[in-house]
């Protein structure tokens, strides 16, 4: 499903994905971990075209992201992301948040978007929720539409961007819940994240990039219990 | 040892209190005064307890003790000029013809420079953000060379210059400078408010499979007309205040109108006070209309 390889990328000098590559195939949840600053998030968004790379092949779905003659913005309804401070749409309601896309770009009638919607908000656990603006809504209940809004799409590959981590603690697992119910239905995933603990459970894979390289990338057992590099052991025994 | 102090204040003060409890209260007259010097003395300078809510008794005491230094120094002013100068206000009735037809002029000056700046302004504006580096840099330069140049100057450059080559009257030359130079401000309005909107917010539209121009339509537009209103408004205010520089090239607006009445009754300050109390009054109405925009848009978020 996601086939990424040789990436390079600056900005400016500093390099911030160095001979980068990462294969997911359908249905797989893959974890990025590293520290700040690595290039996790930066190799997310060149997946679905907002960062280009200066080298290297991005294919998703078949589809070469960084060939010129793709069209990118059809590229992008099917990649659903979900960004770290939500980034919801402050003047739309919860249900046009999530109902809007649909209606404009994949042309469907405002009734039938609308219900799609309301299922959204359901599966995310907020169903009463649809009438209120982002402004009234806690932070995990924000996160939620953000996951709805991107369901909504229909999206074949989920990208994650550090989705907790602008959460309070107590709103992380509302948040968690909702993207291991995503992983039970076979959604491809692609999730960087600090919570080791949602890694291990919902993980297949787990990918550990450090200075824009991949380090080590293994099955979330063996990635946990014996990790190859030295720089992977000294992470894992700083986080867990 | 503070706290003794304190403790014995407060012991003063109650049998202040049952001293005071068998005499008679003090009269109305005399407890107005006192209220009055408490505002002049120390308590009125002393910083005001933020409390929540509205108080109508702090309210009053910051109104009343502002608007009494207001209508003081303005009353010292008046006596003083008074001394040497016999104000005759009734001359100005006389002139109510002139001065309304100056108050028109200056209103369609100010309205038609208004509508015509926020069209070119939201123009330039978008201009200056637009990727296309031609639009961009043209935009930038218009609003530098625009702001770097007085009114008074433009105007005249306008009726003088432009006037040279294509002959025009003095309402379209002045309607035509005070836009020039308005639509930089506005487009520096609406380009600092399009670009308050977040990046994530483009982020966020772009990635769900929005063009760029979809995007900046239905996501950050929207949002960006909201923080951009109230700062128009507020341009009005200034739109209003500016206009009265079109004097220079002899439109007779308000200002010119008080500028001629002094010179052929001599009663010169009563013209100009009335002409500033004038644009005070318009321009503070506006701009308390500006504030109660601005509260009643707001951005979510």
């Amino acid at each position: 499903m996601i086939k990424a390889e040789n990436l390079n990328k600056w900005y400016g000098t500093l390099q911030v994905l160095r001979d980068f590559e990462l294969h997911v195939s359908k249905g797989e949840v893959v974890v990025l971990c590293g520290p700040s600053g690595s290039g996790k998030s930066t190799f997310l968004r060149t997946l679905n075209g907002l960062e280009s790379v200066q080298s290297g092949s991005i294919y998703v779905d078949g589809i070469a992201v960084n060939d010129p003659k793709t069209n990118l913005n059809t590229l992008r309804t099917k990649i659903g992301i979900v960004f770290q401070d939500f980034n919801l749409f402050p003047h739309m309601t919860v249900l046009k948040n999530i109902a809007f896309a649909p209606m404009k770009l994949l042309k469907m009638r405002q009734r039938d978007s609308e219900t799609i919607a309301h299922d959204l908000l359901q599966k995310v656990g907020i169903p009463e929720k649809y009438n209120a603006f982002p402004s009234q809504l806690s932070g995990g209940q924000k996160q939620r539409v953000a996951i709805a809004r991107a369901l909504a799409m229909q999206p074949k590959v989920m990208l994650f961007d550090e989705p907790t981590s602008a959460l309070d603690p107590e709103m992380i697992k509302e948040v968690l819940d909702v993207m291991a119910n995503l992983a039970r239905e076979h959604m491809t995933m692609v999730v960087v994240t600090h919570e080791m603990s949602f890694a291990r459970k919902v993980a297949d894979r787990i990918a550990f990039i450090d200075e824009g390289r991949l380090i080590e990338e293994a099955a979330t057992e063996a990635f946990f219990e014996k990790p190859k590099s030295e720089r992977t052991k000294r992470f894992l025994e700083q986080i867990l | 040892m503070e706290k003794q102090r304190e403790i014995s204040m407060t012991v003063e003060f109650r049998e202040g209190l049952k001293e005071n409890k068998g005499k008679e209260r003090p009269s109305r007259r005399r407890m107005f005064l006192r209220f009055l010097c408490s505002l002049v003395a120390a308590k009125s300078l002393e910083p005001w307890e933020p409390k929540s809510g509205f108080s109508l008794t702090v309210f009053l005491k910051r109104f009343i003790v502002t608007g009494a230094i207001t209508v003081g120094i303005l009353w010292f002013l008046y006596s003083e000029a008074s001394k040497t100068y016999y104000f005759h206000w009734n001359i100005l009735w006389e002139y109510k013809g002139p001065f309304w037809q100056g108050f028109v002029v200056t209103l369609q000056v100010s309205s038609i420079t208004l509508i015509f700046s926020i069209l070119a302004g939201v123009l330039i504006g978008l201009a200056r953000i637009s990727r296309y580096y031609l639009l961009s840099d043209l935009a930038f330069t218009y609003v530098e060379v625009i702001r770097n140049i007085p009114l008074l100057v433009i105007i005249m450059l306008v009726y003088y210059g432009v006037g040279a080559i294509l002959p025009m009257h003095r309402f379209p030359a002045a309607v035509v400078a005070l836009t020039a130079f308005e639509a930089s401000f506005i487009a520096e309005i609406v380009r600092g408010g399009i670009q308050s909107i977040g990046k994530g917010q483009t982020w966020a539209g772009r990635s769900l499979g929005f063009s760029s121009g979809q995007t900046m339509r239905y996501i950050i537009l929207p949002q960006a007309v909201r923080r951009i209103i109230p700062a128009l408004a507020g341009q009005f205010v200034t739109v209003i205040k500016d206009s009265s520089l079109v004097s220079v090239i002899s439109l007779v607006d308000i200002t010119l109108t008080g500028k001629q009445v002094m010179t052929t009754t001599m009663a010169a300050l009563e013209s100009i006070t009335f002409i500033a109390f004038f644009y005070f009054v318009i321009c503070v109405v506006l701009s308390f209309f500006t504030k109660y925009l601005e509260r009643r848009l707001p951005v979510g978020d």
